[in-house]
């Protein structure tokens, strides 16, 4: 008898056991953001050498997925955080952005907003905090180009949103992008930005020339660094160096102090195509001990 | 002795109730057969119309296509609850999807699949790893795929009456081509109504787990044959991002294609895409969203273009593949 019962409770045991998943347990993970040193110039695609003087990003909510492939494919993560954070571009140091929560196991992919969401209950992108620290804008760059003694100032405000797919974040994970972890919480991660690479595509090449007046031509061109003021005759009324005035000749502008990008200039093109489709940040894991 | 006698009696009752939890857990027994079907879109044989609907061209441009070929194959499955019960059939079809009946191309079949769930996945490789020439290639083409080792050979055309190429300005090579206005963006504007490209393109893949509506891959019932179809879009070209999920959304868009004719002699080349950022089209604008792509950076139209035919591949219609995110045993 005492043999039965004991194979009896055997068998329930190792039926139940056998059919057991015990099942993610909740985990908490620390995030941290860290921007990198850029004070030493660095050169664009077209030779230009860019000094940074401001790179803020507003950060989040970031989502991370169980799938290789984040977006729409990822209906609930397995941890996200959904806050935001103004990200320093320039401050290499690190700082804590909140907790990521949510369940143990692997996260093979990711995706994150930049401080503007899309959300399916609502008609249009919100922004939160950090991108309404920053003005409503995802990304605030200023610096300087500089190639042949030409010095351009640039700035650039840009809000980033979900235009094609609503309720799915802005940037995720490429395939081809290394990134998997077995999270069991209490790990931090911290995302580094590099904000060099945002800029490196700008063409500032399209912002000089050097022109003369033509008849019926333009009324203000570049000669390079001098401004022309032309007639209609095609003589030039009167000229000015730029430089002289610590200003670039830009053209179709003449002598100035800043360039701003608007939202239909290729600058502003290629700072949104670098942010959402160029090389990603950096992912870093580390353990408690 | 005893003891002896009485360890071998438990160890058979311990078997017993091992057995006993393995048919807990729900092993069902049969088996049956997976046949793939190759299966192209609409838009690949009957092409994109201008207009306003959801599949249509927004900006009026028309698209014909004159080859669709790709090299596809390379099938495998695994059983839902049980990664490594898997089967598969690495053969690669080089095969112009334009010819495909709309009942779908018969090319591959697994047997001896146990009865249950399974996922399923397949690649489009390069052609130059053992791919065969499927009837409705030529010799030509297909030696053009293999010493390419491309993944897509894809000639065609876009037609608008009023069509016209917009160049960026700082990459056109106009010559002699007369100026017919600007775009938004002011750079010139010329008359150009039709746009061929052939693109050969190595664009390798591996799709899968696929799911449809949320159902992930196909059942086997004992002794019946399951059809699945691996599906090729011919849209992705023109969307305005790289969706995945429901395609619902997404635009179709044709003028970054003209724009990037930048000698204007009708014809869009691999080395004319190349040579463009996306940044440098004006139609690359904020209705463009780039953040899903496959490939990262996009530094290149070229690159852009090989990141889309990554994602065309689906299963049975409209049904999802993850991109890249099943390991392939071979």
């Amino acid at each position: 008898v005492s043999r039965l019962v004991k194979v009896r409770v055997l068998t329930v045991v190792l039926g139940a056991v056998g059919c057991l998943d015990t099942g993610p347990q909740h985990a908490e993970v620390s995030l941290r953001v860290t921007g990198a040193s850029s004070s030493d110039p660095f050169p664009t695609t077209t030779d230009w050498s860019v000094e940074l003087e401001r790179a803020d990003l507003a950060f989040g909510p970031l989502y991370l997925c169980a799938g290789y492939r984040a977006g729409a494919l990822c209906d609930t993560a397995r941890l996200e955080w959904v806050d935001s954070v103004v990200v320093d571009g320039l401050d290499p140091g690190h700082r804590d952005a909140g907790t990521l929560r949510g369940t143990s196991g692997s996260v093979r992919s990711w995706m994150y907003d930049l401080g503007i969401v899309s959300l399916l209950t609502q008609q249009r992108p919100r922004a939160l905090p950090a991108a309404e620290a920053l003005g409503g804008n995802s990304v605030v760059l200023t610096g300087s180009a500089r190639k042949n003694a030409q010095t351009i100032g640039f700035s650039l405000e840009l809000p980033i949103a979900q235009a094609a797919q609503i309720g799915v974040p802005v940037v995720l994970k490429s395939t081809g992008d290394a990134f998997e972890h077995e999270v069991l919480g209490g790990e931090t991660l911290a995302v580094h930005f590099d904000p060099r690479p945002w800029v490196r595509d700008v063409d500032f090449d399209a912002l000089v020339e050097d022109a003369s007046c033509t008849p019926a031509g333009p009324r203000i061109v570049c000669a390079g660094a001098t401004e022309l003021t032309c007639a209609d005759t095609g003589a030039a009324e009167s000229e000015r160096n730029c430089m002289e005035l610590d200003m670039a000749c830009v053209r179709g502008t003449g002598c100035s102090a800043t360039v701003r990008f608007d939202a239909d200039s290729q600058g502003y093109r290629a700072v949104v195509g670098a942010l959402v489709a160029g090389a990603p940040p950096i992912f870093e894991w580390t353990t408690s001990e | 002795m005893k003891q002896r006698s009485n360890g071998k009696r438990d160890g058979l009752l311990l078997g017993c109730a091992l057995g006993l939890a393995a048919v807990a857990c729900g092993d069902a027994e049969g088996s049956g057969t997976l046949s793939v079907l190759l299966e192209s879109e609409d838009t690949i044989t009957g092409g994109l119309d201008p207009g306003d609907e959801v599949e249509n061209i927004r900006d009026g441009w028309e698209v014909r296509y004159d080859k669709y070929i790709v090299a596809v194959g390379d099938v495998e499955v695994h059983s839902s609850t049980n990664e490594t019960t898997r089967a598969h059939d690495e053969s690669v079809f080089v095969v112009d999807l334009k010819t495909v009946p709309s009942s779908g191309l018969r090319l591959w079949q697994l047997s001896n699949l146990d009865v249950g769930r399974w996922e399923f996945g397949y690649a489009t490789p390069g052609a130059a790893h053992g791919a065969e020439r499927h009837e409705s290639v030529t010799r030509g083409d297909f030696d053009e795929m293999v010493d390419a080792d491309a993944t897509y050979m894809i000639a065609g055309s876009a037609t608008k009456s009023d069509g016209k190429s917009c160049p960026p300005a700082s990459l056109a090579e106009p010559g002699s081509a007369t100026a017919d206005g600007s775009n938004a963006a002011g750079d010139t504007c010329y008359a150009n109504p039709t746009i061929a490209f052939t693109f050969l393109v190595t664009a390798e893949t591996l799709f899968g787990p696929c799911e449809l509506d949320e159902v992930p891959g196909f059942a086997i019932a004992d002794g019946n044959t399951t059809t699945v179809a691996a599906t090729i879009h011919g849209d992705h070209l023109f969307f305005n991002g790289f969706p995945d999920g429901s395609e619902d959304g997404v635009l179709r868009l044709a003028q970054w294609l003209a724009d990037s004719d930048l000698d204007l002699d009708g014809q869009v080349t691999q080395e004319e895409l190349e040579t463009i950022a996306p940044s440098a089209l004006s139609e690359i604008d904020a209705r463009y969203q780039l953040g899903g792509s496959p490939i990262k950076p996009l530094d290149d139209m070229w690159t852009y273009v090989a990141a889309q035919l990554k994602t065309q591949g689906h299963m049975n219609g409209e049904g999802e593949c993850r991109i890249d995110g099943m390991a392939h045993e071979h």
